[in-house]
């Protein structure tokens, strides 16, 4: 696959303090890529450096190979989908998408045979006359989707889309983006805090710590063989064991509950049953390990038999080929 | 006892209303009454304003103000403008410094700075009359304007003029197709502040005025030294009434909520 954007050793300071610390990055023509980490870690920011609203202090964007750090953001072939939106409340939905087209001179046969398409696309034909105020948000942000899509752009970055919008329609518009990105071929350039959107919609995840991109890799990837401590606690749940100077992490739905008399050899530690959450399709079980300052989270499925109670002892054991082991 | 001390406090507030509005309540009163000895009331009657249409030196007073607002708030509004855009946009180190010295008009006492533009208008050999007091009516009349569009831009925030240049939009078109009609609201306030101000203005007119350019505040002035008539009367509760409704007028476009202002564009 081909590069479109590539990040050369970037860095962004304000004032003093680095909000994005030196690193580089390719993203491939095409692909998903979502930026994901807690807030306040220079998600956003690192955003609108690829779109040109900051300078990166240090290091250069490349663009289709060529640079763009003396390329103002309105001639950057990419779109941006602001968080809150950004529509403009003194226009109407057809003219806050028509915007771009009319910017970039299209002619006017062409702007409403494209603005068709695209209302049709994001069904919006109904509300083509309302403003932004007499909308729902879910209806505002598919107006945002749209004012971005109907250029074309080579790039599509998205700042926590869906963040404002309730969980169920979060949800859909979840799926309903990432077949857009499919049927369009638009490279995604997605930023969320919201780890299982991201682990929903991506090709490829970047796992971001105060600045710092921890790992990037697919979602099962990331999931399966984190390689930081902080990337093993993000992304789903998991046990950290501290074992002589490295860290083991195993997965609840990993860990296996025994008896404490039976299946001696696949022991590894001892505990007491400390609390259980039923969840409906599985129990969370939580094991405070025996002289040790830890309580361990386990996964139990309806059907496999073993009904823990509170203040049971329990042995727990997990495959070695079940254990990532990390760097401290 | 919450009663009586909500008592004593609405009658504190009405007290403070009387103290605040009778003298311009009586001098409104006497501006209809038919006697031309202010102290006693005979009767109602029109005949002031009527006399004052019909007075030639009333009349050019009246047209030099009118001028005079309209010029100087009409270059107040874009001078402001224009400030308040280079402030929001080039948030240097000194942006705030230069905010502070824009506001500080605002705060110095009027008689210094029609004290300074005498100074400087006489140091530059210019003749007074028209020309100062407009140049004058920006200067105090300007700030004003800059507060109100600073507030309006703030409240708009930065992602719409963003959004604008991530679809395309250059900074002139930015500035043109969303800047402009959304802090429109903002511009027309600061353009009715400034026409009012122009229009209210005593003191440093009375520094910067010539002898052709007679404002009505120095007429009314001019009139009192020679003893309050009714017409003075009439024609300050003009000032007042045409003042107070522009006052309203401004309030109401700068209240206007940002996120719904189609129905002025
Ligand atoms: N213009 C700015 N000036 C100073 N600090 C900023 C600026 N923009 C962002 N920051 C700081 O950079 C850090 C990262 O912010 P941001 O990129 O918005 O994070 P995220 O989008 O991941 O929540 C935050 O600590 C924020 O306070
Ligand atoms: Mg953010």
């Amino acid at each position: 696959m081909k590069k479109i954007i590539h990040l050369d050793s970037i860095e962004k300071r304000f004032a003093d303090t680095v909000v994005v610390p030196s690193f580089s990055l390719s993203i491939e023509e095409g692909e998903f890529l979502t930026l994901l980490g807690p807030s306040g870690c220079g998600k956003t920011t690192l955003l609108r450096m690829i779109a040109g609203f900051e300078q990166p202090t240090t290091g250069e964007i490349f663009l289709d190979e060529k640079p763009l750090s003396h390329v103002p953001p309105y001639q950057r072939d990419m779109n941006m989908v602001f968080q809150q939106y950004a529509l403009f409340p003194h226009m109407t939905v057809e003219q806050n998408i028509l915007f771009g087209l009319k910017m970039k001179k299209v002619n006017a046969a062409e702007q409403q045979k494209r603005l068709e398409e695209v209302l049709q696309y994001v069904q919006l034909t109904e509300l083509r006359k309302r403003t932004p105020k007499q909308l729902s948000g879910g209806q505002q942000q598919r107006v945002a989707i749209a004012r971005a899509i109907i250029n074309n752009p080579r790039v599509l970055l998205l700042d926590e889309p869906l963040g404002a919008l309730d969980y169920q329609l979060r949800k859909s518009l979840q799926l309903e983006l990432k077949n857009l990105q499919k049927n369009l071929g638009i490279t995604f350039i997605y930023v969320t805090h919201d780890q299982e959107e991201a682990m929903a919609m991506s090709d490829r995840i970047a796992v971001m710590n105060k600045g710092r991109i921890e790992q990037i890799a697919s979602p099962a990837e990331i999931y399966n063989s984190p390689q930081t401590l902080f990337v093993a606690t993000f992304i789903g749940e998991n046990n950290i064991f501290q074992e002589n100077g490295t860290n083991a992490a195993v997965r609840p739905e990993k860990i296996k509950l025994y008896p404490v008399d039976s299946d001696k050899d696949k022991h590894k530690k001892l505990g007491t049953i400390a609390d259980a959450v039923f969840l409906g399709n599985l129990r969370k079980v939580f094991i405070r390990l025996e002289g040790q300052d830890m309580t361990v989270m386990a996964h139990q499925y309806a059907g496999d038999g073993l009904d823990w109670q509170v203040g049971d002892q329990v042995a727990i054991g997990w495959a070695q080929t079940d254990e990532v082991i990390l760097p401290c | 006892m919450k009663t009586l001390r909500g008592n004593a406090l609405s009658g504190y507030s009405w007290l403070m209303l009387v103290f605040l509005y009778l003298p311009i309540l009586i001098l409104v009163l006497y501006s209809f009454n038919d006697s031309r000895i202010n102290a006693t009331w005979t009767g109602f009657t029109w005949k002031w304003y009527v006399s004052l249409f019909e007075n030639r030196q009333v009349m050019q007073a009246l047209m030099n103000s009118l001028t005079i607002g309209v010029i100087s708030s009409v270059i107040a509004t874009v001078l402001g403008t224009a400030a308040a855009l280079a402030v929001k946009h080039y948030s240097l180190r000194w942006s705030n410094i230069f905010n502070g010295l824009m506001y500080l008009p605002i705060v110095i006492p009027e008689i210094m700075m029609g004290l300074a533009m005498l100074v400087l208008f006489s140091q530059m050999q210019m003749e007074l009359g028209k020309v100062t007091l407009i140049l004058a009516h920006v200067t105090f009349s300007m700030p004003f304007v800059m507060v109100i569009i600073s507030g309006r831009l703030a409240d708009m925030g930065k992602d719409l003029e963003e959004a604008s240049q991530d679809l395309g939009a250059t900074p002139w078109e930015t500035l043109r197709y969303v800047t402009l009609p959304l802090i429109m609201p903002g511009i027309i306030a600061g353009f009715l502040m400034a026409f009012t101000l122009s229009l209210d203005d005593f003191i440093i007119s009375f520094f910067v005025a010539g002898p052709n350019s007679t404002t009505l505040p120095l007429y009314i002035y001019g009139l009192v030294k020679r003893g309050v008539s009714p017409e003075v009367n009439a024609l300050s509760t003009l000032l007042i009434v045409s003042t107070v409704l522009l006052v309203v007028v401004a309030e109401i476009f700068r209240r206007k909520d940002s996120k719904n202002n189609q129905s002025i564009l």
